[in-house]
């Protein structure tokens, strides 16, 4: 090939494969993390070893979990759990402290010395934060107490990684005393850059992105922009980049346009993190992967078994029912990415080995390939232990919803058509994607969500799993057929097109204003009436 | 090169918030961002604050031509295919013969005027192709509402990309070293084979995916990579891939749903892409400055007018060819793909030269965007529309003028026992009224000469629905003894009308 390779061939391989076990990975039930882990099993040394990591995956691997941890930060509002934050607050409190513990007596009675197991500790966490809630997600349990449970105390494990990451960063410890300073530095450093993050989103970001909400392509850039100055700045003071990353999401996590946001940076994350964690795979080999496998074993029929118990009774000292407790215990017993990628931090300053990374890679792919089955099927499984548990608390009940309709935003319709819903329904909920028109819904005290309709996120955010009705006025013909193909409630479409009226009212909309067609009745009337 | 991204994309989010209200589009910004890295860096190496590998160049490349893939693959999968569209084959026509000339001329000259034959071939395919990247969403719009210059342009647009990628598969084979035949053999092989089977594939893809979002996006990623392994491995440069993967997409719902998940990647590797080749830029010597302005007058001026020429000669009216062909006064970015593939294999400036007049002529277009209404009158400020394609019976009175014809006022002339005259400024429109046997006028109606031959003193009833606040304010504003029925969507009926449908439907 005289052409030098348009796209980096090892780069292309990674993405294909990664593709392709995706792909099994769904139909298997398994979330995509692990199919990306094996990709980099399979490609590098493990199995095949067809793929180097060049400087350029290197690169995109290193924007990766930062990527992440910014969309984690993102997502986190602290509203949704107030009323329960101090609860949650104490019991992860007590479950990192416990869990780390057990984590260094494992390591510790397997052999692994004491340095060693120290370091292995602070990488083992149980709590998937990615997979469990992308599933919690998926099950519509976001929402539910034992999802909120769960939420809470993943954001909260995180912040903890995030410390730990920093500290794993800073190298290797000569003394109590370079332990106590280093700790202390990540985090005086790290609440000095989280204030000035957020005091900053506060003030110029979020005006910045207001300024910036007409242009979509701008108000993305502006963003991620606004993401890594805080991972620069997080590398050039010596913390780790996802803390950088995760300080920039957390503070534009509270302004309006952070939904918008998340949906624009959740495809570009899920890119990057396939060859993330494609590249913690790579970087191991067999003998590495399986130098401890009979510890691994062992590791996790306890450490998984003991994360279950501890979360329980934490929950239920904490007085959630025993449904809550059963439930959001059993959905945190898989090992966290973060703990594969402290690990990874650790081998790269010399704290730790590869073996030890691959004793952990084990943990973590095993304890995901049952964990995911455990959430699916949480419900089931909780019925039928049920009747051997003291059930104390009210059972888990469905947040009433009120009455709503969701209306995807059209400035010109939406206002001649709010009277019949407002008498309608108990509450409409806007998503507009115009930040005047936005802005004018806020200064008329209506509920709305910021953002694009074509975006998931956004859509959740609106309620339209459990609204009665959703009423389109986009004229978006591509996203009308999509809602009414999936949405289960009453979808109501507006079209100038009667072609496209008809495929959409096939497809399942219930009904499609045709809006000439009433421009049409008008004329015709009148002419008649002149004639 | 964490920090040297990051900066970077800190330098792009500063320009843009100044640059904001100012209208400058976001291409030239990221541009100027890369040029403005290109000072910092120096600055801080001449100072030793960071050192010579602070940035890459090489990988920088590699970031500009993945990202401008990815922008071309994106923009490709968008495109409306209606082989079935009236304005198809006379687009085909108009473009093949303007991205003919286009091309031997400008090569002609370039030879003419010293340019080694690689130079002046890449001058000529430069010249011969436009590009819609900026106008794309509005085009697509004025095509969905059926605005025959929307379609037009889409129509031209996928001519001039698929011109443009035999010439340069051409080029690039040649410089490559192996038999052009065969290069192109295997690209337009490739092409064909995407567009017959790509509801297949579509079908395949979602099955395979389930529509998952995770998973349909790295669909969208392994097929680009995968087609562009497929033109490589042959020997191909890797454009015809990039197209064809395009190609594969468009009009399917994988495409749909791949380029919603797609277009925050795209975003970002863009920003990143012309980051970079701001970065990498260079200021070539005089004589190809010289080009790059004669490549940019001609794109944004020259080539426009020629096209405008070129449409009347198919029987459009002059209005209709001129926004047709004002719409695709950009130099294409698939140009900017091959001389960055060809970069490393010349010493010329040829990447440099045709970036330069990429940059410039985006920013024309940009700004000549939504002003292309008052360019035209300016132009053509005696223009009238050609009376041929009008019948207004000379005796016409107590009649009913239908301004506007669509759907919303077809058949109205059913419901009136008096003449009717139908006025549109679309040539199907009218023609459809003229197989109907309607009398008709091909006209700007915002012109009082447009009235005046509808004899409008004359007239007893106006009806219009098209939804213009200018031409509802200019028909109100006739001092005629004319009842005007005059309804657009801000009407009052309109909206009490809409309300009852809605209270309909909720009801049931």
């Amino acid at each position: 090939m005289v052409f030098s390779a348009l796209i980096p061939l090892d780069f292309g391989i990674i993405l294909v494969t990664a593709f392709l076990l995706a792909v099994i990975a769904s139909r298997t039930g398994q979330p995509t993390v692990i199919a990306y882990l094996v990709t980099g099993l399979v490609l590098g040394p493990v199995l095949l070893d067809i793929v180097e990591v060049t400087e350029f995956i290197e690169l995109v691997e290193e924007l990766g979990f930062p990527m992440l941890l910014f969309l984690i930060g993102l997502e986190m509002k602290f509203d949704a759990f107030r009323s329960i934050l101090s609860r949650v607050g104490k019991i992860a409190l007590v479950q990192v402290v416990t869990q780390q513990l057990m984590a260094f007596l494992v390591a510790y009675f397997l052999g692994f010395g004491l340095l060693n197991s120290f370091y292995i500790s602070m990488c083992t966490i149980f709590g998937a934060t990615p997979v469990v809630v992308k599933m919690l997600t998926d099950k519509h349990e976001t929402s539910s107490r034992a999802g909120r449970v769960d939420i809470g105390v993943l954001i909260l494990q995180d912040i903890f990684m995030v410390v730990v990451l920093g500290f794993l960063a800073a190298g290797q410890i000569s003394g109590a005393t370079d332990l106590v300073l280093t700790l202390g530095r990540i985090i005086f450093m790290g609440v000095a850059l989280g204030a000035v993050s957020f005091l900053a989103s506060k003030t110029i970001e979020s005006k910045l992105l207001g300024d910036l909400s007409d242009n979509k392509h701008a108000f993305f850039i502006q963003g991620l922009a606004w993401a890594f100055l805080f991972i620069a700045l997080a590398d050039i003071l010596g913390l780790s980049l996802e803390i950088g990353g995760f300080l920039a999401g957390i503070s534009l996590g509270q302004v309006p346009y952070s939904t918008e946001l998340q949906e624009k940076v959740r495809p570009l994350t899920n890119l990057l993190l396939a060859v993330f964690f494609a590249g913690i795979g790579l970087s191991l080999n067999a003998s590495e992967l399986f130098a401890y496998w009979q510890e691994a074993l062992i590791a996790i029929v306890i450490l998984s078994g003991s994360a279950f118990v501890i979360m329980y009774l934490l929950t239920r000292w904490q007085d959630f029912s025993t449904e809550t407790s059963f439930k959001s215990s059993i959905n945190l017993v898989m090992m966290s990415e973060f703990g594969l990628v402290a690990g990874a931090v650790a081998v790269d300053r010399g704290l730790l080995t590869a073996g030890i990374l691959g004793y952990m890679t084990l943990i973590k792919l095993i304890t995901n390939g049952y964990a995911v089955y455990l959430i699916q099927y949480n419900d089931r499984i909780y019925r039928y232990f049920k009747p051997y548990l003291n059930v104390v608390g009210e059972e888990e009940k469905e947040p009433v919803s009120e009455d709503h309709a969701v209306v995807f935003g059209n400035s010109r319709l939406d206002e001649v058509i709010r009277p019949v819903l407002d008498e309608r329904f108990d509450q409409v909920v806007f998503v507009e994607a115009n930040p005047h028109e936005m802005r004018q819904l806020e200064e008329e005290g209506e509920e709305f969500v910021f953002g694009d309709p074509r975006h998931p996120e956004v859509r959740r955010e609106a309620g339209i799993e459990d609204c009665s009705a959703v009423i389109s006025l986009e004229e978006d013909f591509d996203l009308d057929k999509e809602m009414a193909q999936n949405l289960e409630t009453v979808f109501i479409a507006v079209s100038d097109d009667e072609k496209e009226a008809e495929e959409l009212m096939e497809n399942g909309a219930e009904h499609v204003i045709l809006e000439d067609r009433s421009v049409e009745k008008i004329l015709r009337e009148k002419l008649e009436a002149e004639s | 090169m964490i920090i040297s991204i990051s900066l970077a994309l800190m330098i792009a989010g500063t320009l843009l918030v100044i640059l904001n209200r100012t209208d400058i589009p976001e291409i030239p910004i990221y541009l100027g961002s890369g040029l403005l890295l290109t000072a910092l860096v120096s600055i801080a190496q001449s100072r030793d604050i960071i050192s010579h590998e602070f940035i890459e160049a090489e990988i920088m490349r590699e970031i500009a031509l993945l990202g401008l893939s990815i922008l071309v693959f994106y923009s490709t999968s968008g495109r409306i295919l209606d082989p079935k569209s009236s304005t198809a084959i006379k687009s085909f026509k108009a473009s093949m013969w303007l991205s003919l000339v286009s091309f031997a001329g400008i090569t002609g000259l370039s030879l003419y005027f010293g340019f080694n034959s690689l130079e002046s071939l890449f001058f000529g395919v430069t010249a011969s192709l436009g590009s819609t990247l900026l106008d794309s969403g509005l085009v697509k719009e004025e095509a969905r509402k059926n605005h025959i210059y929307g379609w037009i342009t889409e129509d031209i647009d996928f001519f001039d990309d698929l011109f443009g990628i035999v010439v340069l598969t051409l080029i690039l084979a040649y410089v490559g070293g192996i038999a052009p035949f065969t290069g192109l053999m295997v690209s337009l092989g490739l092409i064909l084979s995407t567009v017959v089977l790509r509801e297949h594939f579509s079908s395949l893809i979602m099955r395979v995916t389930g529509g998952e979002n995770e998973l349909v996006l790295l669909s969208g990623i392994a097929t680009l990579i995968s087609l562009v392994w497929v033109t490589e491995s042959t020997g191909v440069s890797a454009l015809a891939g990039i197209y064809a993967a395009g190609l594969l997409l468009i009009d399917t719902e994988l495409g749909f749903r791949v380029r919603e998940r797609f277009t925050a990647v795209k975003d970002f590797f863009t920003a990143l892409s012309f980051i970079s080749i701001g970065y990498l830029l260079t200021l070539p010597g005089l004589r190809y400055l010289a080009v790059a302005t004669g490549l940019v007058i001609f794109a944004s001026f020259i080539r426009p007018l020629l096209s405008t020429q070129v449409l009347r000669l198919q029987g459009y009216d002059l209005r209709t060819s001129f926004m047709a062909s004002v719409q695709s006064s950009q130099i294409s970015e698939i140009v900017v793909v091959g001389s960055l593939l060809i970069a490393p294999l010349t010493q010329s400036p040829v990447f440099e030269t045709v970036a330069i007049g990429f940059a410039a002529t985006t920013l024309i277009a940009h700004l000549i965007e939504d002003r292309e209404q008052y360019i035209f009158d300016k132009l053509f400020s005696e223009y009238e529309l050609d009376s041929e394609k009008s019948f207004v019976p000379n005796d016409i009175e107590d009649h009913v003028i239908l301004a506007g014809y669509d759907w919303k006022t077809k058949g109205l002339e059913n419901i009136v026992d008096k003449d009717v005259i139908v006025a549109d400024y679309s040539l199907e429109r009218v023609q459809d009224a003229e197989e109907r046997g309607l009398p008709h006028l091909l006209a700007d109606l915002h012109s009082d000469e447009a009235w005046e031959k509808l004899e409008v003193e004359k007239a007893s009833v106006i009806v219009s629905a098209v939804d213009d606040n200018d031409l509802i304010d200019k028909i109100e504003g006739l001092d005629v003894d004319a009842e005007k029925i005059l309804l657009s969507s801000g009407s009052e009926e309109f909206e009490d009308e809409l309300r009852e449908m809605l209270a309909e439907a909720l009801k049931n």
